[in-house]
């Protein structure tokens, strides 16, 4: 009863007239980055949080989710009409999506991916209001040990399911903790690396950083060569799935909403991970796996109902443990903190208006994301017809307003392109930004509850293997960290 | 197959750890028992040199995961990066419009654009975008020489 009634209270925030606007902001937001290649979520995210400074906290928040589950939606557009994925999470998309175009179906591809969508984010905010307030409830027998072999398994979970090498993953995580500590020690308030710079004693500005890595490098790295991109011309008729369509693929929706869910509440799991899984498991189930890559359509609803869900159920780790699971979420977590909203269990009890509020905005943003992407798909392609070089200007111009409006300063604007940079050469060299990215977020986390346990336990390191809780947790680390590593001997001493 | 460019990001990684070790050195480690705040640090430092030597390694031997890209052609971002950094010490003395327009101009060029779509982009975006921010959104941007209009 409980239940239904925080749903309603959650209902009536959600539908007040500025919360639904901004809810519509995000998912148009959401679906345009989402459908034009360039600037992903994170770098979108980072862009609008000065905007929402001066902005009610429940509000700020609904747009900024409706702009991350949003452009899962629109990410499909591209992998279909041009093989270019529009969000990484899409990547897979491409390898049926693509062919189904050419084979005249596009608009049924785009129409089951959107349906398959909108299924799967809606299973995944029910799931969400049914295992959150579960999961916050337990959470609040953490103590600091708890959170911080809590926050060990998160980062070592982003540096396993990265998509580079593990070793890269680890070097990069281990930078975020060591940046992470610049700025003020949370512990005595000392300042710590940052060689008499004023500037540098709030640490290094998370969101700047963001636009650099995400938004800037992205640009750096396709002005190496301008792209022509080449729209496929076909006729987008048929958006609903035939009886025949549905008959092949309402398994597979079901099966991706529920690999995405589960993928997408690990942290360091989400949307791109749990697309590739989807589509291995429909490939493995089908009786015909020949037909994919050749325009299966499964193997566009499988991925993409995974790639929503996951988005959607990332939220829980973040709204229950207070720990983001991903790049984009980590911004979330940063608006959060900057309304003095500290994410975690206590969320729920402190301020359940802004946690049901938030999940209730997730079911009407699905609901006005389906509206946008069937009916408005000719108009999204026809954005995609506005060349490169107009969107590129616009990116970076839209970058540097967004470091300068966070200070009204010039140094921001510079660290903005440091930042760009390092992350241009970091892509060449396919070092992976997440771990990087959660490392510097949940750095002083790790940092404050690692001397917390210490000094309450007299400086017993045991004080971590004698609680059941992080016992398990800690465990669950070291699993992930030897596992690549016991495989490397395994496959040397058996060959 | 080596690759000089990842030695390159291994040795820095390594200069980086071997900065933050040495200076948590400086900051004081203290005990597990009384943590001070160079202790955090320190054995980040230590645990990023160990893998930054084991990234050596295996970039010296040619074995490292993880497919690095090849540089394309270089000019354009470089352009743009060094546009970028006198537009960061122009900007709050010549003004947004003006060093936007030109920051506009430059990026267009790089991506080869037609010389007329250059001209209206470069005069049309940064007004636009300066009435947008500045005006509607409240994000004060430095109008610079153009103050005596604004």
């Amino acid at each position: 009863m409980d239940f239904f009634q925080n749903l309603a209270g959650g209902f009536a925030v959600a539908l007040t007239a500025s919360n639904l606007f901004y809810c519509a902001i995000g998912a148009i937001l959401g679906t345009a980055i989402g459908v034009l290649p360039g600037l992903g979520p994170p770098a979108t995210i980072a862009l609008l949080l000065p905007v929402t400074f001066k902005m009610d906290p429940v509000s700020a928040v609904i747009m900024l989710s409706g702009i991350f589950y949003g452009a899962m939606y629109g990410g499909s557009t591209t992998s279909i009409l041009l093989n270019i994925p529009g969000e990484a999470a899409s990547v897979v998309t491409c390898l049926d999506g693509y062919k189904m175009a050419r084979n005249g179906r596009a608009g049924a591809a785009l129409g089951i991916s959107a349906i398959g969508s909108f299924i799967a984010a809606s299973l995944s905010v029910l799931g969400i209001s049914i295992l959150a307030p579960a999961l916050a409830s337990f959470a609040l027998k953490f103590g600091p040990p708890e959170y911080f072999c809590l926050v060990l398994l998160g980062l070592m979970m982003a540096v396993y399911l990265s998509e580079e090498s593990v070793l890269k993953g680890m070097m990069m995580g281990v930078l975020g903790l060591l940046l992470g500590t610049i700025g003020l020690d949370p512990v005595s308030g000392s300042q710590r690396f940052t060689f008499g710079v004023s500037r540098l004693t709030d640490g290094v500005d998370f969101v700047v950083m963001v636009m650099g890595l995400f938004g800037l490098a992205e640009i750096l790295c396709n002005l190496e060569a301008p792209e022509n991109r080449e729209i496929f011309k076909t006729a987008l008729k048929g958006l609903l799935p035939t009886r025949e369509d549905w008959r092949q693929c309402w398994a597979s929706v079901l099966r991706g909403s529920t690999i995405g869910f589960f993928i997408g509440v690990l942290p360091g799991g989400g949307a791109i991970i749990s697309s590739f899984a989807a589509y291995a498991v429909e490939k493995r189930l089908s009786k015909h796996p020949e037909r994919f890559g050749n325009g299966a359509i499964e193997g566009v609803a499988a991925p993409e109902a995974a790639n929503n869900a996951a988005s959607t159920s990332s939220f829980i780790p973040l709204l229950t443990l207070g720990i983001p699971g991903n790049a984009s979420i980590a911004m979330i977590f940063v608006a959060l903190m900057i309304h003095g909203i500290r994410p975690g269990p206590l969320l729920l009890q402190d301020h359940p208006q802004l946690f049901w509020g938030v999940i209730a905005s997730m079911y009407i943003g699905n609901v006005m994301l389906l509206g946008l992407n069937l009916p408005l798909v000719g108009f999204w392609v026809r954005m995609l017809k506005v060349p490169y070089r107009y969107l590129a200007v616009v990116v970076v111009v839209v970058c540097v307003i967004g470091a300068y409006s966070v200070n009204n300063s010039t140094w921001d604007v510079g660290m903005m392109v440091f930042f760009g940079v390092v992350g241009y050469l970091l892509r060449k060299f396919a070092f992976p930004a997440s771990p990087f990215i959660l490392a510097m977020i949940l750095g002083p986390m790790l940092e404050k509850t690692l001397q917390q346990s210490l000094i309450a336990s007299g400086g017993d390191f045991f004080t971590f293997i004698n609680r059941p809780i992080s016992a398990t947790l800690l465990v669950a680390a070291a699993f992930l960290i030897l596992t690549p590593a016991v495989k490397h001997i395994w496959g040397k001493y058996r060959l | 197959m080596r690759k000089p460019g990842e030695i390159v990001a291994g040795l820095c990684f390594l200069a980086i750890a071997i900065g933050f070790t040495v200076g948590a050195v400086k900051l004081q480690i203290g005990a597990p028992t009384e943590p001070q705040p160079g202790f955090f640090p320190f054995w980040g430092g230590v645990i990023l040199i160990a893998l930054s030597a084991l990234f050596l390694f295996q970039a010296w031997g040619g074995r490292v995961t993880g497919e690095s890209q090849t540089f394309g052609r270089l000019g354009g971002p470089v352009v743009v990066v060094l546009t970028l950094i006198l537009y960061v010490a122009a900007m709050e003395k010549v003004g947004y419009v003006i060093t936007t327009a030109l920051l506009s101009a430059v990026v267009l060029k790089v991506l080869e654009t037609k010389p007329l779509s250059i001209l209206l982009v470069s005069l049309i975006l940064p007004v636009a975008s300066y009435l947008l921010f500045d005006r509607l959104l409240g994000v004060t941007l430095p109008l610079g020489w153009l103050s005596a209009f604004g």
